[in-house]
């Protein structure tokens, strides 16, 4: 008896499940936003401060998702209709989330602009004085807080290709953390958070590449690649994180 | 549906926990599996259910391996002591998706077992007492209705009055609805009038699997005098032996011919039966643990 794939299912349901957070997410981060333009003088716009805030959100519910994976196999899905699943599912939240905080960013600009005489920012890297000073863990940090940010305004679908390509990384990358931990032990989950790390400044440095944005001192070696090679660096980079996260959970047990 | 397993070997790490496992399980039938704490039970149902693979060996279901086939992983239910610690929903709300993955479930039977276990209302099932929550894994398990379902001694939590509930809701449901259903238990005494089939496993090996009707009839207790007991029972296996004063009392495995219960019957003994738990205790007692 041929049953069709359950993949499709399992995405559509992972996606909706996880859009219902994004939904909390971003209604919580709306009502600082607001609250910020009553506080303070210079506010970012919503799409703006979504830009850093987005990237830490996708790499914690990226960490949340290795629990779908014994509660699929609970229910008879396997290891590769749950993967699967989730990746469809992570990619078109990559998506969503980009276009939602730009229209709400947009509704939020209208109502700001003619009710008020706060001017709302957009942020570009160069406005961002960085203090590089070679250390390492700091530009690491900095390069999570400060991924390569293009303004919606100057090439709207460069801007919200960018923000959805970050937020797929973020959120990859934190699945394979957590993928780690469940499959191997504590210390190869730390181990793969210096791979996670590694991958993100790969990812960012060749953005800024391709951008022409300056590389942070430590990765600055990575200036010698050519520049047509840097979008594929990032492609590939992407995916060999999901193979990772396949090999990872390929023939995990379930721990009961 | 059918299972069989050939030399199945588990090890974590160098720890093996199962050593050479052969058995076939055939029919929709009630399967008792005992095993003492340690024996391997979770971790043999466990590569039934595709939560994991076995070290060396072969597991097949209807001929083919059931680790991450999309087919029969989808007829397989294991059900465990589950924690939900972080599950916000309500046990009604839970039972309304798992139809979209589980091709046999029944949600109008899950919604009557929720409310004869007392489960309905808007409480999380991460809010639930700990019986609660094995009754909604009870729940989940029958109506899911798959042709392989598995307990794994999911009812220990549960009261008295909710576990007769669910043996009597197990055996009307399986009467309706003949599946392989496996229930691993260590609560031999109240659950062995549901067994078919028996399979005790012991240290990770495959004591006896076995019928439960000629199981209790493989065993008897022979009670009298001190010598009497003594020469009926000497070419015997005897499981267990008590005394007190002159009378005797042994537990003796194996069958009993017409002439064994002649030769009982002259030396003026008494032949009872062996309860499952009796045989239970005694099979599988540690070498430090005689008496």
């Amino acid at each position: 008896m041929h049953r069709p794939s359950l993949f499709p299912k399992v995405s559509l349901d992972l996606f909706w499940v996880q859009l219902t957070w994004t939904f909390w997410a971003l209604g919580i981060h709306l009502v600082i936003n607001i609250g910020k333009i009553f506080l303070s003088d210079h506010v970012d716009t919503f799409y703006s401060a979504s830009y850093v805030a987005g990237n830490i959100y996708m790499l914690v519910i990226g960490i949340i998702a290795i629990n779908f994976l014994p509660y699929y196999v609970e229910h008879g899905i396997t290891r590769k209709d749950y993967f699967l699943g989730n990746v469809i599912a992570s990619f078109g939240l990559s998506i969503v989330i980009p276009i939602l905080t730009y229209l709400i960013s947009l509704i939020e600009k209208l109502i700001v602009h003619n009710f008020s005489q706060i001017a709302l920012a957009d942020r570009t890297l160069e406005d961002i004085v960085i203090d590089i000073d070679g250390n390492i863990i700091g530009e690491v940090l900095l390069s999570f807080l400060l991924t390569p940010f293009i303004n919606p305004e100057s090439n709207i679908f460069l801007s919200l290709g960018l923000f959805s390509l970050h937020l797929f990384v973020f959120y990859l990358v934190g699945w394979l953390i957590s993928a780690a931990f469940y499959r191997i032990n504590v210390l190869f989950g730390i181990l793969f958070i210096a791979v996670a790390i590694a991958i993100i400044a790969v990812k960012d440095s060749m953005i800024r590449l391709v951008l022409d944005i300056a590389l942070f001192e430590n990765f600055s070696a990575l200036d010698i690649v050519p520049n047509g090679l840097a979008w594929p660096i990032v492609v590939v980079t992407i995916l060999l994180t999901i193979m990772l996260i396949r090999l990872l959970t390929k023939r995990a047990a379930i721990k009961i | 549906m059918h299972i069989k397993a050939t030399n199945l070997h588990l090890a974590y790490g160098r720890d093996s926990v199962l050593h050479d496992m052969n058995f076939e399980i055939i029919e929709p039938k009630i399967y008792g599996l005992l095993g003492r704490n340690g024996a391997g039970k979770t971790s043999l149902l466990s590569i039934i259910g595709s939560f994991r693979e076995a070290t060396s060996g072969d597991l097949r279901i209807n001929g083919v391996a059931p680790f991450e086939n999309a087919q029969i992983m989808q007829e397989v239910t294991f059900m465990y002591n589950k924690d939900f610690t972080g599950e916000t929903d309500s046990p009604s709300s839970i039972v309304k998706y798992l139809g979209r993955y589980r091709p046999h479930f029944d949600l109008e039977y899950a919604m009557e077992l929720i409310k004869k276990f007392k489960l309905a209302g808007k409480k999380s099932v991460a809010k639930l007492s700990k019986g609660k929550q094995s009754a909604f894994n009870v729940v989940v398990g029958l109506a899911s209705r798959s042709p392989i379902t598995i307990f794994d001694e999911v009812y220990l939590g549960m009261d008295a009055p909710a576990r007769d509930l669910f043996y009597k809701e197990l055996l009307k449901d399986q009467e309706l609805h003949p599946r392989i259903i496996i229930l691993s238990t260590h609560l031999v005494s109240e659950m062995d009038y549901l067994f078919d089939e028996v399979m005790i496993i012991h240290e990770g090996r495959i004591l006896l699997q076995e019928p439960y009707d000629a199981i209790v009839s493989r065993g008897v207790t022979v009670v009298g005098s001190k010598d009497s007991v003594d020469r009926f029972a000497a070419d015997k296996e005897i499981l267990n032996e008590e005394q007190l004063g002159d009378t005797r009392s042994v537990t003796i495995y194996g069958e009993m011919s017409e002439a064994d219960r002649l030769a009982a019957s002259e030396l003026g003994l008494t032949i009872g039966p062996v309860s499952l738990q009796d045989l239970f205790i005694q099979l599988t007692k540690e070498e430090d643990e005689h008496a």
